[in-house]
């Protein structure tokens, strides 16, 4: 029996449930102070002064640290994503551009020595018109965020393939909305920390940091910093949930290493929620004017759309190109090879976008599957029956996308199918028209999905920036006793894959699972690799150890032939060990096989000694995973609450290694797409401030908010040596559309129609009393 | 007058004020780092410690209001022996966990809640932990763990 495909329990579990898990904020070194920043009260002004003369003389204060006093001595915190952006120093000087800006940092022996030193700071500012609506910051005199770019257009995508205009004005219905996908946060339960250590051995740091990609941000930091990258050695200990936000370098991060530098002391610093919310990354943010053109019998004829992605104020990391997945992907499934899809990327006096789980592609994937669910309505189709049409069957693969993604594998139609059926969609549909008393009404909503991931193969057009790896590696070291070693260019943040390569490999080397030893996150450790992000883990890391392991595997049989002296081509490796073919015995284990291979004291140097292979994998293509989502809801027309009653999945990502971990990713998608349906939102208030900047005014579900979730599979490997597919993002990919779907489908009889997410509960009241108000009754 | 406190079957006589956040006391006087802070609205939940059986948000508590208590974190779950206790096990077993960053305030609460319970329905586990966020496992299988231990099976 293979470990591939096994719910093995996982590594590493036992740290963690014993509380010996170590995150950055467990870390404390000798002399360590702690800081806290100055940060902007306004989304919008000019800085006149930033005083910390009397924060600098407070007790236990071992430097204070002004923006503007400073000025460009502050590193300028480069855009991944662009080769040229707006200055964007690690504490600001002139202009603060977003509520929560860091303008100042006190770094003290204590946290609450910095904290009553920032009472006496005093600083000044003379405030600025702001925008905050992307539509209203295209327009011909808003308040520019950057005025030197004369604009508050960043950017734009345009694709169009056919001939819309015609397809549109011939089509027997066109369905118009617009459709707002509302800001949210990652929320990850450890907020972000960083503790950076001036190392004097080698004249830079040690950083311990709460991120996905170490090897990345150290090749930026480097520069950053000024210093080389031998100086910087970046550690991902444990880390609580990144979801995408944790990608990225900070203004605040990074003044916090370049503090360690300055003074010479370990400087750690661990954000409070209230600044994660202000000052770490948001997410989604899209406003779509979209249109489906279709043919009565339901067939799909084009697609438009003219949307804004509200980039913030500043290029942050990979800000410029958060959203241009949306209009590549906004076709998913579907036979659509008519598209009008434009996108209009615009800086508002915001915290800057970021991906967040499924980035760009669960946007497409929700308008998509809005349009469909209100066309469906309109034509009065069923919406099952109208996807079907429509979605491309798997005799039409490989199938050429208007955006030149090939797909070549999956049955869309079965997996809807599936979905439908489990949640017993032809009863549910009888139920619906069962007079109910009580004021209840109930909802069916349905979505598909097609997640591209594997993130990416090096000089993919996805990956236009200056330092981004796309493969994967993995370093595999077998010891002197035997123990085998792999160290992973990965960087989880809770996906288990330590516990899958260790799968992988235990298979290859026919050793078990529990006596491998895996390590990532280190960059002194591991060789350079891709961290973690854009469901790469399986895909891209997997390989990586699967390449590695079978090098070692080579390695060991050439010492076995040495030490046999038999031709390699004879010698077998089994769960018993290494022998020669035809004889079971005698029989190498791997400590003596390794033993030899690092002291050579029975055969001489008949090999390079030493037992270790390097493999880098870079992954030839994008993949993709796919799925479809069912949900039932029930709406309480007195108080507008929706509940979920049923919710099924129907996913297909190739070969699992741990059937375990592939759930758990599911479930923690559909949680966070189930939030951005009804309970997520950064909401900013007139003058910019973000006002649900706690947990609790930001409604993060909870365990009663969640329904049990009834998950199904389909398996098409894909054509990978592993045959296996992404997962990490999907279930956050159709979960919202299905949820909103099954909403509208609920309250459509009353005349209601949503436009915009969350459907809180007030929201949902709002909209049924605006269209109680427009019947008259 | 420094505070005693007994922590995990030990007794401690602490230098830390009384107005110090009991969260506080355990990760930093006491190196107990296994008991998090995710908020800072005593909303999350990562702070869940038990006093006297009782779960209480450690980051909601002065260790003054504790004094001569008997607090359990986390690290006091597992037993003399280092085996890990029913409800750690069910955890690992039914993979309940992710990052783990939420883990030790579910771990706290499912203790003293299994303590008690019996024979739950899935509504009412889930009204018991709904003083614990999490981002990571759609809380799924930490109902179902919680199920489990309480006696039942989960669906």
């Amino acid at each position: 029996m293979t470990e591939v495909g096994r719910r093995v329990t996982r590594k590493e579990d036992a740290r963690l449930l014993r509380g010996a898990g170590r995150y950055v904020d467990d870390i404390s070194v000798p002399g360590m102070c702690q800081p806290t920043f100055v940060r902007s009260p306004y989304a919008h002004a000019d800085i006149v002064a930033v005083d910390m003369d009397e924060a600098g003389r407070s007790p236990g204060v071992v430097a204070a640290f002004s923006g503007p006093q400073l000025g460009d001595e502050l590193p300028d915190v480069p855009c991944a994503a662009a080769d040229t952006w707006p200055e964007n120093r690690a504490l600001s000087a002139d202009r603060v551009r977003y509520v929560g800006e860091p303008v100042g940092m006190i770094v003290a022996t204590s946290v609450k020595a910095a904290l009553d030193a920032a009472e006496t700071v005093v600083d000044d500012y003379e405030p600025l018109p702001i925008v905050l609506d992307p539509w209203e910051a295209l327009e011909e005199g808003a308040p520019l965020v950057h005025p030197e770019l004369g604009t508050n257009k960043c950017g734009e995508v345009h694709k169009v393939a056919g001939d819309p205009d015609t397809v549109f004005a011939e089509a027997d219905l066109v369905v118009s909305r617009e459709i707002t996908i509302q800001r949210v946060s990652a929320t990850p339960m450890e907020p972000r920390a960083v503790l950076a250590v001036p190392d004097p051995t080698t004249g830079g740091l040690t950083v311990w940091l709460s991120c996905q990609s170490p090897h990345m941000l150290r090749t930026w930091l480097a520069e950053i910093l000024g210093l080389e990258e031998a100086q910087l050695r970046i550690i991902a200990p444990d880390v609580g949930g990144g979801f995408g936000s944790k990608i990225e370098l900070y203004c605040d991060e990074v003044a916090v290493m370049w503090a360690a530098l300055r003074t010479g002391r370990p400087v750690k610093w661990v954000e409070s929620r209230s600044e994660n919310y202000t000052s770490a990354v948001h997410s989604r943010d899209q406003i779509h004017r979209a249109e489906l053109a279709v043919r009565a019998d339901g067939t799909i004829l084009g697609l438009r759309s003219h949307f804004v992605g509200d980039l913030g104020a500043y290029l942050h990391f990979f800000t410029p190109v958060v959203p241009d997945l949306t209009v590549d992907t906004i076709t998913g499934n579907y036979r659509i090879d008519c598209v009008d899809i434009r996108l209009e990327k615009v800086y508002t006096n915001k915290m800057s976008l970021e991906p967040l789980r499924g980035s760009g592609r669960a946007e497409a994937t929700f308008v998509l599957e809005r349009l469909i669910e209100e066309a469906a309505r309109e034509l009065d189709v069923d919406p099952v029956e109208m996807r079907m049409v429509n979605l491309i069957r798997p005799d039409e693969l490989p199938y050429r996308t208007f955006s030149d993604m090939t797909y070549t594998g999956g049955d869309y139609p079965a997996l809807l199918g599936r979905a439908a059926e489990l949640i017993g969609y032809d009863e549910k549909r009888r139920l619906q028209t069962v007079e109910r008393i009580d004021g209840r009404r109930l909802g069916i909503g349905l979505a598909t999905y097609n997640l591209v991931c594997g993130f990416s193969p090096s000089g993919h057009e996805w990956n236009p920036m200056k330092y981004f790896p796309g493969h994967e590696v993995a370093l595999i070291r077998v010891d002197p006793h035997g123990t085998v070693t792999v160290y992973s260019g990965l960087s989880p943040h809770g996906q288990g894959s330590d516990t899958a390569l260790a799968q992988i490999v235990a298979d290859e080397l026919h050793v078990p699972v529990d006596a491998i030893v895996v390590i990532h996150g280190d960059t002194l450790a591991v060789p350079y690799g891709g961290g973690t992000h854009g469901s790469r883990g399986a895909i891209v890391g997997g390989h990586a150890a699967l390449m590695a392991a079978q090098r070692i595997v080579d390695k060991a049989k050439t010492v076995a032939a040495a030490m046999f002296e038999a031709p390699v081509g004879d010698i077998i490796l089994d769960g018993d060990g290494l022998h020669v073919a035809g004889s079971p015995s005698p029989m190498l284990t791997w400590a003596e096989v390794a033993h030899e291979a690092h002291f050579l004291t029975r055969c001489g140097p008949k090999f390079e000694p030493g037992f270790e292979a390097t493999a880098f994998y870079d992954p030839p293509s994008v993949n993709f995973s796919f799925g479809a989502n069912a949900a039932v809801v029930e709406v309480d027309v007195e108080t507008g609450a929706v509940r979920i009653l049923e919710f099924v999945s129907v996913d297909d990502c190739g070969t699992e290694i741990n059937p375990n971990i592939v759930d758990g990713q599911l479930h923690g998608g559909i949680a966070q797409g189930i939030g951005q349906a009804l309970y997520e939102e950064l909401v900013h208030s007139a003058d910019g401030q973000v006002i649900s900047a706690d947990i609790g005014s930001y409604v993060l579900p909870a365990a009663p908010d969640v329904p049990r979730i009834v998950l199904d599979r389909m398996c098409t490997p894909s054509e990978t040596p592993l045959g296996v597919r992404g997962v990490g993002e999907s279930g956050a990919l159709a979960s919202t559309a299905a949820v909103v779907n099954a909403v509208a489908d609920a309250l459509a009889p009353l005349g209601v129609t949503i436009d915009r997410t969350p459907l809180r509960p007030g929201a949902v009241w709002e909209m049924l009393r605006g269209a109680k108000c427009a019947d008259g009754a | 007058m420094s505070i005693e406190l007994t922590v995990n079957d030990v007794d401690h006589e602490l230098t830390s004020p009384p107005d110090t956040l009991l969260v506080y006391v355990l990760r930093e006087e006491l190196g107990l780092t296994g008991t998090h802070v995710g908020c800072d609205t005593s909303v999350c939940g990562a702070c869940a410690v038990l006093v006297d059986g009782t779960p209480l948000r450690a980051c909601a508590l002065l260790v003054g209001q504790v004094e001569g208590r008997n607090v359990r974190t986390v690290e006091g779950l597992a037993g003399d022996d280092g085996d890990l206790s029913p409800v750690q096990k069910a955890f690992t077993e039914l993979h309940a966990l992710q990052c783990g960053f939420c883990t030790s305030g579910f771990l706290m609460v499912a203790t003293a809640f299994v303590a008690e319970a019996e024979d739950p329905t899935e509504d009412e586990v889930r009204v018991a932990l709904s003083g614990n966020l999490c981002r990571c496992t759609g809380y799924q299988n930490i109902v179902d763990a919680v199920i489990r231990l309480a006696g039942g099976e989960p669906t």
